[in-house]
C-alpha cells in the first residue's frame, strides 16, 4: 500500500455524543488514509451507528472536530457531507425502487439541458461509474428489477460517482451470499486502490480480516483499540470488542435419550422429497445446505408453514397433522424463523407482548389477561435467557438483534416446546450475543429439549449439531456425524459433487 | 455479562439510529427507560388537543359552554363514535371497512320500521344481529377468500343500499313513539342517552384491546401479519372477528341514530364511512395497523363534532366549514410526519 | 428532554391556531343574545341548488328588514345535518326557528326541542312529516293547477280546438302537496267542460313522462291537453308528442309545473306551452312574516287550518311572460 498523501481522507479527533444524558460516543479518534480499507468493528451499541450517523451528518457531534484531507469540516446536513466527499452506503437501502439504475446514481444531481434532464448524457455517465465499479448492470433498469446484491452496487456507484475522499460501508455483506460477499470484498480493495479511504463496519470478522488494513474496536462508546490487521487475531479483536475473553466453547457431551420427533419420507410443496430421520431427546440434529438445498423449508413445513405433500410426522409416536402453526405449538413445536424482521418480530410490539403472545391462553383467566402472571412469566424467561431490556414494555425494536432473538425463542420455550425448530439462529447477531445464544441450546439440550437446527454458517452448525443431514437440490445427500461431520465433506454434499461422482446419497439410517 | 450502562447505550444507540433521509424511517421510540413521549402523544395527544379546543371555545365562542349545546355535542358525536370503535379494530390490522355507510341505512331503517309497528324488543336487537352478520360476510370474504377489504367492502357498500332501497321503497321509515326516541334523543342523569351508550362502548371496546387474548391478537396482525402467524396468532380468525366487531357497532349506532332523526332511509348519512375512518385516523391509529388506541378514537369523534358545532356557532359559511374541516384532518395528518421531523432536527442541534 | 420541549411547541402552536378561528368570530358572537335585537335561525335544506338560494335570499332579507338578527344554518342534503345542526342553531338563544327539511321525518326531534325551548317552528316547504309545526308555507299548489287548467283551456279556445279530451300525470303518490297540483288542475279543467281521461303516475322522472304519454296518445289519439306535476315529466311528455309527429304547444297544449330551466327552454322553442312557477323568495318573506306573529303571539289566518298551512301564490309563465334570461 502506497500513501500518495501524507495528510489522512478523514481525521475523527475527540468526537463525542451525548443522548438525554447518555454518552453514546465518548471521545474516539482515528483516521482513514487514502487507499486505506480501515474496519470499524464492535457490538451493538458500541457507538458504530452514532459514529457513522455524524460522519454521514445525520447526527451533530456534541464535541469534536472532523478533517477531510487535513481541513476541517462541519457537516450541518447530509448533503454537506456529500460535498466534503465523505459517501455513505447504510445498511437500508436509500434507492428509489421504480426509478432506473442510471436515475438513482445521479438522482437529484441528473445533468441537464435546460430544464430537462439529459438523457443521453445521463446514461452515458452512469454507464461510466458502473464500468468504473467493473460490473454487469444495465443502467437503464429499474432498480426494483435487480436482486439485493446489485441494488448494494448501485448504492456504491452513487457515493463513487461523487468523488468520494473517503466511502462509509455500513454492513454491506448483511443480505449477501458468500459468492456476491467475495465480489463485494474485491471490489472494496478496487476501490482503494484508486485512492479512495474505505471505512469499513461489520460483524463479520473474517470479512474484516480479508479486507482490511487497520482495524479499530469500539466499546461502550469509547475507542479501544486502532491496529495494522497484522498485527490482531479473531480472537484478540473479539476479546477487545467483547472487554473479556469469550471462553472457544465445545459441544458438551449429549446423552440423547427417546426419540421424540419421527420424520418418514417427507415431501414438502415442490420444492423437497425424500426427508426421513429420527430426532431423540436432548439431541440436535443440524441441517446443512446451500441456499435454495430446501433445509428451510423442512423446518417450515414441520411447523405448518408449508403444505406437506407426502410422507409422515410422527411426535412420540402419534401421528401429527401440520396444517398451521397453532397445530404444530398444540404438538409442543416451537420455531424460531430465520428472517427476524420478517416473521420473527412484531415491531410496534412491547417486549412483553411479543413473548407472551404465544401464550395467552395459559395466562388467560375468564376472558381477561392476568398481567401480572404475565409479567412474571417474562421474569422467569428473561433472567433464564439473560435478555437484556430496561423495560418489558419496551417496544421490541429497540432491542438489539440478540435480544429480540431471545424474545423469539423464550416465546416457543414459554409453550414447553419438546422439539425446537432453529432457523439461523445467530443472523445479525452480535459476537457476545452469539455465544450466549450457543450456551442457551447447549442448556436446553441437557434438559433434553431436540433441536432441529439449519444453518447456513457451517461452523454454527459443526459447534451445535450432534448429526448432520446435508441437503442438494431439495434432497438429503447425507447424513454425518462424529469426525465424518467436517466443513469439506459437508460441502463436498451440499454441492452436489458427490452425487454427480458417487453412488446415489446413502440411505438416512435412523 | 455486559453491565447496566452498556444496557442503556445499547437502546439509545438504536433508537438514534437513523438512516438517510428522514422520510424514510419508520417513526422510533423516543426516550429511554418507561416512558416514552412518542406513546404518549400517540395515546392521549387528541385528548390533549380536544381539551384545548374546549377551553377555548368555551371564553371565546358564544352559547359554547351552555349545558344544552355540550349535550348536544356529546350526543352528536356518539354516533360516528360509536362506529368507529369498532372501525378501530379492522384499522388496527391494516383493513378498513366501506360498507358501514350502508350498513347504518339499513338496520336504522329496521330499527325505525321495527319501532313503529311496536316490536320495540325487536327494534333493539334484530339490527344488531343484521350488523354482526354483514360484518361476518365482510369478514369472511376479506379474511378466508382473501380479497382486498376495499373491493370487499365497497362492494357491499353498494349491494347494502340497492337492497334497502328495494326492501324499503325508497321511502323513509318515520316513527315518533317517546320509547324507542327516547333513546337517541333522551338523558340518563343529565347525559345524553347516546353518548352514555359511546362511553360504555369504547370502555368495553378499550378493555378488550389491552386486555384480552383477541385484544392481542389485532395488534400483533396488524403490526407484522406474518410474524404474528409463525407465534400462532390466528390471523384469518382474528381479522374476521374484527370486522364482526364494526359491523355491530355500526347497526348499534344505527338503532340509535334511527331513535333520534326519528326516522332512516337507505340513504342515511351519506359520506358516513369517511367520517369514521377518518375519526380513527385522526385518533392516532395507524392505517396500515399495529399502533393506535381507543382513546384516540373517542377523543377524535368527540373533536369533529366540537370543530363543526364551533363552527356552526360562530355562523362560519358553510362552505368554508369544510375548508376548515378539511384542513385540520390535513394538518393533523401530517403532524405526525412534521413531528418526527422536528424530533430529528431537535437531536441534531 | 427533547420530546417534552417538543411537545410544549406542538401544544402553543395549537393553541394559538385555535385563537386564531376563534378570535375572528368571537366579535359576531358576542352582539347577539342579551337584550338586543330577537335572533330568527333558518336551517336550509342544501344551498347548492338554486332554488334554495333563491329561498336564503329572501328569508335573509325580510328578516333583516323586520330588525331580527339572522342565523343561517345549512343541512346539507343530511338529515343527521340537518337534526344536529338545527339543534345548534336552538342552542344560540333564537327566537324562531325556520327550517326547510332535507328530510320532514325528522322534524319530529327537532320540534320537539324547539317546543321544549318555547321556540316556534316555521317550516318552509318540502313538507312537515307528522311533526307538531307551529305553521308551514307551501306554494299555492292547487291554484297553480287551476291556473295550468285556465290556460290550457284558452290556448285551445284560441286555436279553436273543439278535443274535450285531457290527461293529468301526477307525481310519486307520497308527494302529498304536489297531489294537490292535479287535484286542482282537474277540478278547474272539469268545470270548464273537459274530460280527464287518463291520470297516471310518471314518479317525477322525465323518461316516464315520455312513456306515460306514448300510452295515452295510443289510448286516446284525440287528446288535447296534457298537465303534468312537474317540468321534467312536462318536457317528457312534449318529448313523445314530438315523437308523434305533434307539438306540445299547438297540437295538444302542455302545461308543467316548478319553472325549471328545460322547461323554461321548451316554452322557448315552442315545445310546451305553459308551466307554472313558484316564487321561494316569498316563501321565506313570509317564513319571517309568520315567525313574527308567532312571537307576538298574533293569531294566525291559515289557508288550512287542519294543516296549519300558508299558501304562497304561484305564476303562470307563457311565451308571453318568459323570463329573459
Amino acid at each position: 500500500m502506497t500513501n500518495p498523501s501524507p495528510l489522512p481522507a478523514l481525521a475523527v479527533q475527540n468526537l463525542s455524543r451525548r443522548f438525554s444524558g447518555v454518552q453514546a460516543l465518548d471521545n474516539v479518534s482515528f483516521d482513514v488514509m487514502p487507499g486505506e480499507v480501515h474496519a470499524l468493528v464492535g457490538e451493538n451499541g458500541a457507538g458504530k451507528s452514532t459514529l457513522i450517523n455524524m460522519l454521514a451528518g445525520v447526527l451533530a457531534p456534541s464535541s469534536g472536530t472532523l478533517e477531510v484531507n487535513g481541513k476541517r469540516v462541519t457537516f450541518p446536513t447530509p448533503a454537506s457531507a456529500q460535498r466534503a466527499g465523505v459517501g455513505v452506503i447504510f445498511q437500508e437501502f436509500n434507492l428509489l425502487p421504480q426509478l432506473s439504475v442510471a436515475e438513482n446514481i445521479f438522482l437529484n444531481r441528473e445533468p441537464r439541458r435546460g430544464f430537462v434532464i439529459d438523457w443521453p448524457e445521463l446514461y452515458r455517465r452512469a454507464s461510466a461509474v458502473i464500468q468504473m465499479l467493473e460490473i454487469d448492470i444495465n443502467p437503464r433498469t429499474p432498480v426494483q428489477e435487480l436482486p439485493v446484491a446489485q441494488q448494494q452496487l448501485v448504492e456504491i456507484a452513487r457515493a463513487l460517482s461523487m468523488d468520494p475522499q473517503v466511502i462509509i460501508m455500513d454492513e454491506p455483506t448483511a443480505a449477501l451470499s458468500e459468492r456476491e460477499v467475495e465480489r463485494l470484498l474485491y471490489l472494496v480493495k478496487t476501490l482503494a486502490a484508486r485512492g479512495v479511504g474505505v471505512i469499513y463496519v461489520s460483524h463479520r470478522l473474517n470479512e474484516v480480516f480479508t479486507v482490511a488494513n487497520r482495524i479499530t474496536v469500539l466499546r461502550d462508546g469509547r475507542h479501544i483499540l486502532t491496529a495494522p490487521a497484522s498485527e490482531l487475531t479473531e480472537d484478540s479483536v473479539v476479546a477487545a470488542m467483547v472487554g473479556r475473553e469469550l471462553l472457544h466453547t465445545e459441544r458438551p457431551p449429549r446423552h440423547p435419550g427417546n426419540v421424540v420427533l419421527s420424520v418418514h419420507d417427507l415431501a414438502v410443496e415442490d420444492s423437497v422429497k425424500g426427508v426421513s430421520f429420527d430426532l431423540h431427546a436432548g439431541e440436535v440434529i443440524g441441517l446443512a445446505g446451500l441456499m435454495g438445498s430446501g433445509c428451510t423449508q423442512v423446518l417450515e413445513a414441520l411447523f405448518g408453514l408449508r403444505a406437506i405433500t407426502a410422507g409422515t410426522v410422527m411426535m412420540e409416536g402419534k401421528n401429527l397433522n401440520l396444517g398451521a402453526p397453532r397445530q404444530a405449538q398444540h404438538a409442543r413445536i416451537g420455531f424460531v424463523p430465520e428472517d427476524r424482521k420478517r416473521a420473527g418480530i412484531m415491531p410496534d410490539l412491547s417486549v412483553l407482548n411479543n413473548f407472551s403472545i404465544a401464550v395467552l391462553d395459559r395466562i388467560t383467566q375468564l376472558l381477561f389477561l392476568n398481567r401480572r402472571r404475565e409479567g412474571a412469566l417474562m421474569n422467569t424467561y428473561r433472567d433464564k435467557l439473560h435478555m437484556r431490556y430496561s423495560n418489558a414494555g419496551q417496544l421490541i425494536s429497540s432491542l438489539s438483534g440478540g435480544n429480540q432473538q431471545k424474545v423469539i425463542l423464550a416465546r416457543s420455550l414459554a409453550q414447553d416446546c419438546r422439539v425446537l425448530l432453529l432457523s439461523e439462529p445467530t443472523r445479525g447477531v452480535d459476537v457476545g450475543a452469539k455465544a450466549e445464544i450457543y450456551a442457551l441450546i447447549d442448556d436446553l439440550v441437557a434438559e433434553g429439549m431436540a433441536v432441529l437446527l439449519q444453518s447456513s454458517e457451517l461452523p454454527e452448525v459443526l459447534r451445535l449439531s450432534d448429526r448432520c443431514i446435508v441437503f442438494a437440490g431439495g434432497k438429503p445427500q447425507g447424513e454425518l456425524d462424529g469426525a465424518a461431520m467436517d466443513q469439506p465433506t459437508i460441502m463436498h454434499l451440499a454441492t452436489g459433487l458427490a452425487a454427480e461422482s458417487g453412488p446415489p446419497a446413502p440411505e438416512i439410517i435412523t | 455479562m455486559m453491565n447496566e450502562t452498556k444496557q442503556i447505550l445499547q437502546d439509545s444507540d438504536a433508537s438514534t439510529l437513523a438512516p438517510l433521509p428522514p422520510s424514510a424511517t419508520t417513526p422510533r421510540r423516543g426516550g429511554l427507560g418507561s416512558i416514552s413521549w412518542d406513546v404518549v402523544w400517540e395515546r392521549y395527544g387528541i385528548a390533549t388537543i380536544l381539551v384545548l379546543l374546549w377551553v377555548v371555545a368555551y371564553f371565546n365562542v358564544n352559547y359554547f359552554g351552555n349545558v344544552d349545546n355540550f349535550a348536544e355535542v356529546l350526543r352528536q358525536s356518539s354516533f360516528v363514535g360509536i362506529a368507529a370503535v369498532g372501525m378501530t379494530y379492522v384499522i388496527l390490522m391494516g383493513a378498513f371497512d366501506l360498507s358501514v355507510v350502508s350498513t347504518l341505512g339499513l338496520c336504522a331503517w329496521l330499527a325505525v320500521t321495527l319501532a313503529s309497528k311496536h316490536q320495540l324488543g325487536l327494534a333493539l336487537t334484530l339490527p344488531l344481529l343484521v350488523g354482526i352478520g354483514i360484518g361476518m360476510l365482510n369478514g369472511t370474504m376479506v379474511a378466508y377468500l382473501r380479497i382486498p377489504a376495499f373491493i370487499v367492502t365497497l362492494a357491499m357498500q353498494f349491494l347494502i343500499r340497492g337492497y334497502t332501497f328495494i326492501v324499503a321503497g325508497g321511502d323513509n321509515a318515520l316513527y315518533a313513539g317517546k320509547e324507542y326516541t327516547s333513546l337517541g334523543t333522551g338523558f340518563i342523569a343529565g347525559v345524553p342517552t347516546p353518548f352514555i351508550i359511546f362511553i360504555i362502548v369504547a370502555v368495553v371496546g378499550a378493555v378488550v384491546l389491552r386486555n384480552t387474548p383477541f385484544g392481542r391478537y389485532i395488534y400483533a396482525a396488524g403490526s407484522n401479519a406474518q410474524a404474528a402467524q409463525v407465534a400462532g396468532v390466528p390471523v384469518k380468525r382474528t381479522l374476521f372477528w374484527g370486522f364482526v366487531v364494526v359491523g355491530g357497532c355500526t347497526a348499534l349506532a344505527a338503532v340509535l341514530l334511527g331513535a333520534r332523526l326519528y326516522t332512516a332511509g337507505p340513504g342515511l348519512e351519506p359520506g358516513f364511512e369517511l367520517n369514521v375512518i377518518a375519526a380513527v385516523v385522526l385518533g392516532g391509529t395507524r392505517l396500515s395497523g399495529g399502533r393506535g388506541s381507543l382513546i384516540g378514537t373517542f377523543a377524535a369523534a368527540i373533536l369533529f363534532t366540537t370543530l363543526s358545532n364551533v363552527l356552526n356557532l360562530l355562523s362560519i359559511d358553510p362552505f368554508v366549514q369544510q375548508v376548515v374541516t378539511g384542513s385540520v384532518l390535513l394538518i393533523a395528518l401530517s403532524v405526525e410526519g412534521v413531528r418526527s421531523r422536528l424530533a430529528e432536527r431537535l437531536n441534531r442541534g | 428532554m427533547r420530546f417534552p420541549k417538543l411537545n410544549k411547541l406542538l401544544i402553543i402552536g395549537a393553541t394559538a391556531g385555535m385563537l386564531a378561528l376563534s378570535g375572528c368570530g368571537a366579535s359576531t358572537a358576542a352582539s347577539s343574545g342579551g337584550g338586543g335585537p330577537k335572533t330568527i335561525g333558518f336551517s336550509v335544506y342544501d344551498m347548492q341548488y338554486g332554488y334554495f338560494q333563491t329561498m336564503e335570499k329572501g328569508t335573509h332579507a325580510a328578516a333583516t328588514a323586520a330588525g331580527y338578527n339572522y342565523k343561517l344554518f345549512d343541512e346539507k342534503s343530511s338529515e343527521s345535518n340537518m337534526v344536529s345542526g338545527t339543534q345548534d342553531l336552538l342552542n344560540q338563544g333564537i327566537s324562531a326557528l325556520i327550517i326547510s327539511p332535507f328530510q320532514p321525518g325528522a322534524l319530529g326531534p327537532i320540534v320537539d326541542a324547539a317546543h321544549a325551548k318555547k321556540i316556534p317552528v316555521v317550516v318552509d316547504d318540502i313538507g312537515g312529516g307528522s311533526s307538531n309545526y307551529d305553521a308551514i308555507v307551501i306554494s299555492d299548489n292547487a291554484n297553480g293547477g287551476k291556473l295550468a287548467a285556465d290556460e290550457m283551456d284558452k290556448e285551445l279556445k284560441a286555436a279553436g280546438k273543439t278535443g274535450k279530451k285531457v290527461a293529468s300525470i301526477t307525481c310519486e303518490p307520497s308527494a302529498v302537496y304536489a297531489a294537490r297540483r292535479n287535484v286542482g288542475f282537474d277540478a278547474e279543467i272539469t268545470t270548464l267542460g273537459y274530460t280527464v281521461v287518463s291520470e297516471v303516475s310518471g314518479h317525477s322522472k322525465q323518461e316516464e313522462g315520455y312513456k306515460d304519454t306514448q300510452d295515452i296518445l295510443n289510448a286516446h289519439p284525440d287528446i288535447v291537453g296534457i298537465f303534468s306535476c312537474n317540468d321534467p315529466m312536462a318536457v317528457g311528455a312534449a318529448q313523445a308528442l314530438k315523437d308523434a309527429g305533434k307539438s306540445g304547444a299547438k297540437d295538444v297544449i302542455v302545461v308543467g309545473f316548478n319553472g325549471d330551466q328545460i322547461a323554461l327552454d321548451a316554452i322557448k322553442n315552442g315545445q310546451m306551452a305553459a308551466t307554472v312557477q313558484q316564487q321561494p323568495d316569498k316563501m321565506g318573506a313570509m317564513t319571517v312574516d309568520l315567525a313574527t306573529k308567532l312571537i307576538n303571539k298574533t293569531a294566525i289566518t291559515f289557508d288550512n287550518p287542519g294543516a296549519r298551512e300558508i299558501y304562497v301564490p304561484v305564476n303562470l309563465i307563457t311565451k308571453a311572460n318568459l323570463p329573459t334570461s
